[in-house]
């Protein structure tokens, strides 16, 4: 790698880019007709340009390439790299928060993920109840997992009403 | 029965029976029934987890093991949403979705993939990725665990070895699954123990305690007496007397009652003087006490826990946990029992007055009890979003002033002022919200207090002219007390707040005496006689974090009295080789040996005094150079410390400092250069003398004359003891006996220097590249250095 390709943003040409999954079911990546195998995919800005700034990445973590916008690659490919984007940036979504219960400092969350109750524990909350973005609130338990409201202000007043006296 | 039950369920007086799990366990019994429907034998189940993801994107009961033949993946379908509040819970079978097999023999090796909030476990045969199954960030340990054994037992090693590992955290006193860091389920948790241990810090002062607690209640006592003695025998008595009663009589009534108030006034003043005292005499002890137990216990534990936990956090702890104990215990506890004794006195004599009228204030009173809880709950949320946002003013003034070179540099004085008034604006307007409603509520509610206290006593006023069951002296010392209710009802309106503050505190407090550091010391340690600096790494594998090892497999030998040099790039594991060897963290596998000991064997005090580190973070506590100097050896000369910073190239600066060795250090002290502290922790490292010196890129901070200084005087103590260092510069390892190169936490290449260069290998490379680049920048000096060595090797 010369100092130019230090310096410049090495965007790939996505007329050459081609993803498409395997038969057993993992991304892989052809570059300007060259098969890359398995790559991995990485937001560079998660929250508010989910489609944006794609970086390729092979299974080394070397960096291939970015991809400036999905939208500019062939609609199979996009699809492609949408559904693996979704796969591995997937975070359960808190639709409700049913109860906070506070107990000897640890957190006790009841809430709703994908139509089923889910609890988990959160200690430290100013810490792990913190928001990304404008609008989206991430919650981290106790084990290390991850939640996320994507819109704090869409979700029901009770919910938001239970968590807001822990936002900072 | 049953209803009582269900009473004292709600009450928490009494606990709701749970099913008892089997520690461990992998599968709950109606799960291994459905498993062994299908023909598996759960028996012969080596290793698995309960992997809690039944598809790319969907949470679900999901299990993932291996028995001897096939890598087995169940997912069962969602369970019914559960029933309704005071329903039964149906008695409803697991019921299996999807069972995926695959052979043994078709996995080559199992690997763990971390995303953003969850993972996937894979598995590669002929090259080929397969998947096997999705586990959620939080299950990354023991998805890693799980591979780790597999890949063990697939290629016929020991894996037994990571199974102590692979237990799950339980609930001690339910067996249910709990997450790390907690011993009990929520339904467990016994606030009781917490008090009872909050209270043994006072046991050392039970007799003071047992007297404070005896003055409140005479304190308490005589302020419920004197209204009946003052108010009521002074209308009763003197001024409702009728005429009839002589001038004389009616003195000395008057004098009487005059005199009763004053040595009643004066017995409680005694009473509170003696309980005050005896509080201000027990809590300093106590708080003292609690302080230094929390700073023991940081002590004893390892640098683990540090890493883990933020260092704000554990300030608070020894700070404001305490302090929220010491508050409560001072302006707390004993004016709780003064005010429980108040309101429970003043009720009894005021029923004792008038039962009818005490039933109408208490029904007047049932209004105050259910507003006062709910504007409570909303004055905290409002308070709460004041507290918040001025948090967020104050840590802006603090990124500020921290950051101003910056903010200067970069001419961003406007946009900061910008953000400042945007948060200030915000700040103004969650306060003026709280004055709002302050300002409406408090008088409506004075209102409503008024109103009802005037129906009342109207129907007092009644009562006293028109029955013979009240006296107007009787009521007027009613509405005393009246008056008097209401100051400790509102104290104990929210002192439950500042108890539960308390408890919190105490537990949190807990919490660090009962951790149990990771690296503890055998029962027996092995002290050497003999202390050589012999050093033995053997397969030694490490990792900070599940699924990112640090170190792979590395072995190396450095005989004592030898240099070792370690080279490599960022992050390649360097670091943690000394952390490793000096025992600040345990190798997950492999051993560590130091003169042919296990360094877990010996006594870590021996071993810390004989490992001397100079590490790339600086430290220097407060206190002045010559004592920061001292501390590995406290009892050091005068003349030690001198030789030691001249041996570090620090005598120098230092004696251009006005206050020369005494100059005041750490926070809040003389500001020096990175370069300067890092010859004090050289000086220091210097004075204790160790068998085994490890310089983590010591010299880093330093120009090239100043590190040549300090080389030369470090070759001189390199004598006689065991040196590594790690460096970037090639030119600060040129003395090593030995090199070797680390890079992805593997010894990639080990030998002398010559026998390094000429294999023109990793080591060639690196040197090749550090010449060029200093000749690019105009220095050849450490490249000319590396010849002149050359010719005198050959």
């Amino acid at each position: 790698m010369n100092n130019n390709d230090r310096l410049t943003i090495s965007f790939l040409n996505p007329s050459q880019c081609k993803f498409s999954f395997n038969s057993n079911g993992f991304l892989i990546f052809t570059l300007n007709g060259e098969a890359k195998g398995r790559v991995k995919l990485i937001r560079t800005y998660p929250y508010t340009l989910t489609d944006e700034y794609i970086c390729v990445h092979d299974l080394d973590d070397k960096e291939i390439g970015i991809i400036r916008s999905l939208n500019e690659l062939d609609a199979e490919s996009m699809e492609s790299a949408q559904r693996e984007l979704a796969n591995r940036y997937y975070c359960p979504t808190v639709t409700t928060v049913k109860k906070v219960k506070e107990r000897m400092g640890n957190f006790y969350f009841e809430t709703i993920i994908d139509n089923n109750p889910k609890s988990f524990t959160v200690r430290d909350i100013t810490k792990n109840l913190r928001f990304a973005s404008e609008n989206t609130l991430l919650i981290f338990d106790m084990d290390g997992n991850r939640y996320i409201i994507p819109d704090f202000d869409k979700i029901e007043e009770k919910s938001r009403h239970l968590l807001e006296p822990y936002l900072y | 029965m049953d209803l009582l039950n269900k009473v004292l369920y709600k009450l928490h007086i009494k606990k709701r029976p749970r099913p008892k799990r089997e520690r461990g366990e992998l599968f709950p019994p109606a799960v291994k029934e459905a498993i062994a429907d299908r023909g598996i034998d759960t028996d012969s189940v080596i290793h698995g987890f309960k992997s809690n993801m039944s598809g790319a994107e969907k949470f679900g009961d999901c299990y993932i093991f291996f028995t001897q033949e096939s890598i087995y993946t169940i997912a069962f379908d969602d369970p019914p949403p559960p029933p309704k509040k005071g329903k039964k819970l149906p008695d409803i079978k697991p019921v299996i979705n999807k069972i995926t097999s695959t052979p043994i023999a078709d996995a080559d090796e199992m690997f763990c993939e971390q995303y953003l909030a969850t993972g996937q476990l894979t598995y590669t045969k002929n090259g080929e990725y397969y998947s096997l199954g999705y586990f959620p960030v939080g299950t990354l340990e023991k998805a890693d665990t799980f591979r780790k054994i597999f890949n063990a037992y697939k290629n016929g090693n020991d894996y037994r070895q990571y199974l102590s590992t692979a237990t799950g955290n339980t609930c001690e006193k339910c067996g249910e699954p709990i997450p790390k860091g907690l011993k009990y389920c929520k339904d467990c948790v016994d606030r009781s123990s917490t008090i009872k241990r909050l209270f043994s810090f006072f046991g050392e002062v039970k007799g003071k305690m047992i007297f404070m607690i005896f003055a409140v209640c005479f304190s308490s006592c005589i302020s419920l007496i004197i209204p009946k003695f003052s108010t009521q025998k002074l209308y009763d008595e003197v001024l409702n007397a009728g005429n009839g009663a002589s001038y004389e009589v009616l003195l000395k009534g008057l004098f009487t009652i005059v005199l009763t108030m004053a040595i009643l006034k004066i017995s409680q003043q005694l009473f509170t003087l003696f309980y005050q005292y005896i509080v201000a005499g027990i809590l300093p002890d106590v708080v003292y006490g609690i302080k230094l137990k929390i700073f023991k216990a940081m002590q004893r534990l390892s640098v683990g826990f540090y890493t883990h936990k933020q260092t704000g956090s554990l300030m608070e702890r020894v700070t404001r946990d305490s302090n929220n104990i010491y508050w409560f215990f001072v302006d707390g506890f004993p004016y709780l029992i003064a005010n429980l004794i108040l309101v429970i006195g003043i009720l009894v004599i005021m029923f004792i007055t008038s039962i009818k009228l005490t039933l109408m204030i208490l029904g007047a009173a049932c209004v105050i009890f259910v507003a006062y809880p709910l504007i409570n709950k909303h004055f905290r949320k409002l308070h709460h979003k004041v507290w918040v946002q001025y948090s967020k003013l104050s840590s802006k003034v603090s990124d500020n002033i921290n950051g101003h070179r910056i903010i200067k540099a970069f001419s961003k004085e406007n946009d900061e002022l910008s953000q400042f008034s945007n948060l200030s604006t915000k700040l103004y307007n969650a306060e003026v919200s709280v004055t709002d409603v302050e300002s409406t509520v408090f008088p409506l509610l004075a209102i409503i207090i008024y109103l009802l206290s005037a129906i009342v006593l109207s129907a007092g006023g009644v009562m006293a002219t028109t029955t013979d069951d009240l006296t107007v002296g009787e009521l007027l010392t009613f509405v005393v007390y009246l008056g008097m209710l209401q100051q400790p009802i509102d104290f104990l309106s929210w002192v439950m707040n500042w108890w539960s503050r308390c408890v919190d505190s105490s537990q949190r407090v807990f919490e660090i005496m009962d951790t149990e550091p990771d690296i503890k010391d055998k029962e027996n340690p092995v002290i050497l006689e003999n202390f050589r600096g012999e050093i033995e790494l053997n397969e030694l594998q490490f990792e900070y974090e599940p699924a990112h090892p640090i170190i792979k497999n590395l072995s190396l030998k450095i005989e004592a009295g030898e240099m070792l040099g370690i080279v490599g790039k960022t992050g390649a594991g360097k670091t943690t080789i000394s952390n490793l060897i000096a025992r600040l963290y345990d190798p997950k596998e492999g051993i560590v040996k130091i003169d042919g000991v296990d360094v877990k064997d010996l006594s870590s005090k021996q071993l810390r005094q004989n490992i001397g580190i100079v590490s790339q973070d600086i430290f220097l506590f407060m206190g002045t150079i010559a004592d920061n100097i001292r501390y590995a050896r406290p009892d050091a000369t005068n003349d030690e410390v001198i030789a030691a910073a001249k041996a570090a190239s620090a005598h120098g600066f230092i004696t251009k400092l006005p206050d020369g060795y005494e100059t005041w250090v750490g926070s809040g002290g003389q500001d020096l250069s990175g370069g300067e502290r890092q010859r004090i922790s050289i000086a220091r490292t210097i004075i204790q003398n160790p068998k085994i010196l490890i310089l983590d890129e010591a010299t880093a901070a330093m120009d090239t004359e100043t590190e040549r200084n300090i080389q030369n005087s470090l070759s001189e103590l390199k004598a006689g003891r065991t040196t590594i260092a790690i460096a970037h510069r090639l030119s600060t390892l040129r003395d090593a006996d030995k090199l070797a190169v680390i890079d992805d936490g593997e010894c990639v290449e080990f030998g002398t220097y010559k026998e390094l260069m000429d294999k023109q290998g990793a080591y060639y490379r690196l040197f090749k590249l550090q010449e060029e680049a200093l000749r690019f920048i105009g220095i050849g000096e450490d490249a000319e250095a590396k010849k002149e060595d050359d010719s005198k090797d050959e």
